[in-house]
């Protein structure tokens, strides 16, 4: 746990380093470089939306014991992620375009809605009495989830006009290399920093679950 | 009056303090407010006026203020606190004013949320439509005071004793539905336990 906080600060401050003074300054001026912070933040969101389907499947098709709980800590993980990209997002389409929000971008739209249905989750997840009951209803919902995320990514392809811009095209990436390896860092980082908070809160969910036991135990 | 702003203020801060350790209510009230907001932006037509917004939102948190206070009262219930809370020696009104103050700080903290996800999703906010939005956040905590009594009238009629005075008792008391002294749950209880020890 240590090592792995370790590396996710060098890589996170390898790649504040790299944003802020290797990548060179885009026509649109510095708001650009929150790309760099938004598209790796959006991408984690996806991959732990995935890793939450990923431990739901595996608990409803091998009754793995300890998949419930990592697949509820995923999708926290992915929320809070989520969240950040929201943010993000507004604030770099504000600096940019001059609008927070629009409506008519499907990309803008579905991944709010997948967000939207992941903060349901935790609804459903505490109005239930724990159990495998619980366990099972939160993993179908999770993987009803993570159906939404092909959605969201065909979706900019898809759409005849969008606002959200494309980087990624299938002729690959669209920007310079200096700039693309600034981006793999700083979705390395990110990826890192989610798998700390991950194995980090998995750590104290199960703790409290041990001092749960003990305390019955005692009583 | 000073020591019935202390009964209040230690009521309202049991609610927020019970809030903060289960966090139960506060993610259930922002999440409709936002889902509400999406919802809404779609029902709007495009044409529509940035009028039948704001009135939108005023929708929106009326609603989220009944989400907040359907689930005020479920820790009593659910535990039969009820009977504690209305033994304890402050007047009654201080309870249905603790419980006002502890929804309202949940809707303020539901809003903090809501207005900048409304001057996203519609159009700007301007620092008038902040205080314009209090109103009906400080309505929908008026609502729930007028529905108080007949919520605590409610949950004494159904109360663990099941003896037949007890009940014959709390009826009488829902009709009235006015605050009691804090004199009478107490002679009830204890009129209660002597009853059910008689009949062991």
């Amino acid at each position: 746990m240590t090592a792995l906080a370790g590396l996710t600060a060098v890589l996170l401050g390898s790649a504040v380093a790299l944003i802020f003074f290797y990548a060179p300054v885009d026509e649109d001026g510095l708001n650009q470089k929150i790309f760099y912070f938004h598209v790796p933040i959006a991408l984690t969101a996806y991959v732990c939306f995935g890793w939450g389907a990923l431990k739901a499947f595996l608990h409803l098709w091998k009754r793995v014991p300890t998949a419930d709980l990592e697949s509820y800590v995923a999708i926290h993980q992915g929320v809070i992620f989520g969240a950040m990209t929201l943010v993000t997002g507004s604030i770099w389409a504000r600096f940019r375009w001059g609008h927070w929000w629009v409506w008519g971008d499907e990309q803008l739209v579905l991944f709010l809605v997948l967000f939207l249905f992941y903060c349901a989750y935790f609804m459903l997840r505490f109005s239930v009495d724990a159990g495998p009951q619980r366990a099972n209803l939160c993993a179908v919902y999770a993987l009803f989830g993570v159906v939404l995320i092909p959605i969201s990514f065909l979706a900019i392809r898809l759409a005849s006009s969008y606002i959200h811009p494309t980087v990624f095209t299938s002729s690959g990436p669209q920007m310079a290399t200096s700039q693309f390896a600034t981006f793999c860092v700083a979705w390395a980082a990110m990826i890192s920093l989610a798998y700390f908070f991950y194995r980090f809160e998995l750590a104290g969910k199960r703790l409290a679950a041990d001092l749960k036991e003990l305390r019955e135990l005692l009583a | 009056m000073r020591r019935y702003a202390t009964d209040v203020a230690v009521l309202a801060r049991k609610d927020l303090t019970l809030e903060l350790r289960a966090r139960d209510t506060l993610p259930a009230m922002l999440l409709f407010v936002v889902s509400a907001l999406v919802v809404f932006h779609f029902a709007l037509p495009k044409s529509s006026s940035g009028l039948a917004a704001k009135g939108l939102l005023w929708v929106a948190i009326v609603f989220t203020a009944l989400v907040g206070l359907t689930r005020a009262f479920v820790p009593e219930r659910e535990q039969r606190l009820i009977d504690g809370l209305l033994l304890a020696p402050c007047d009654r009104s201080a309870i249905w004013l603790g419980k006002s103050v502890a929804v309202l700080a949940f809707l303020a903290a539901a809003e903090v949320v809501a207005l900048p996800a409304y001057a996203a999703f519609f159009s700007g906010i301007g620092w008038s439509t902040i205080p314009t939005s209090s109103w009906p956040t400080s309505g929908s905590s008026r609502w729930e005071r007028c529905s108080l009594p007949s919520r605590l009238s409610a949950a004494r009629a159904s109360c663990c004793c099941p003896c037949s005075s007890c009940r014959s008792r709390s009826r009488s008391w829902s009709a009235a539905s006015a605050p009691a002294s804090p004199g009478a749950p107490r002679a009830t209880l204890v009129s209660c336990a002597s009853t059910t020890s008689s009949l062991r």
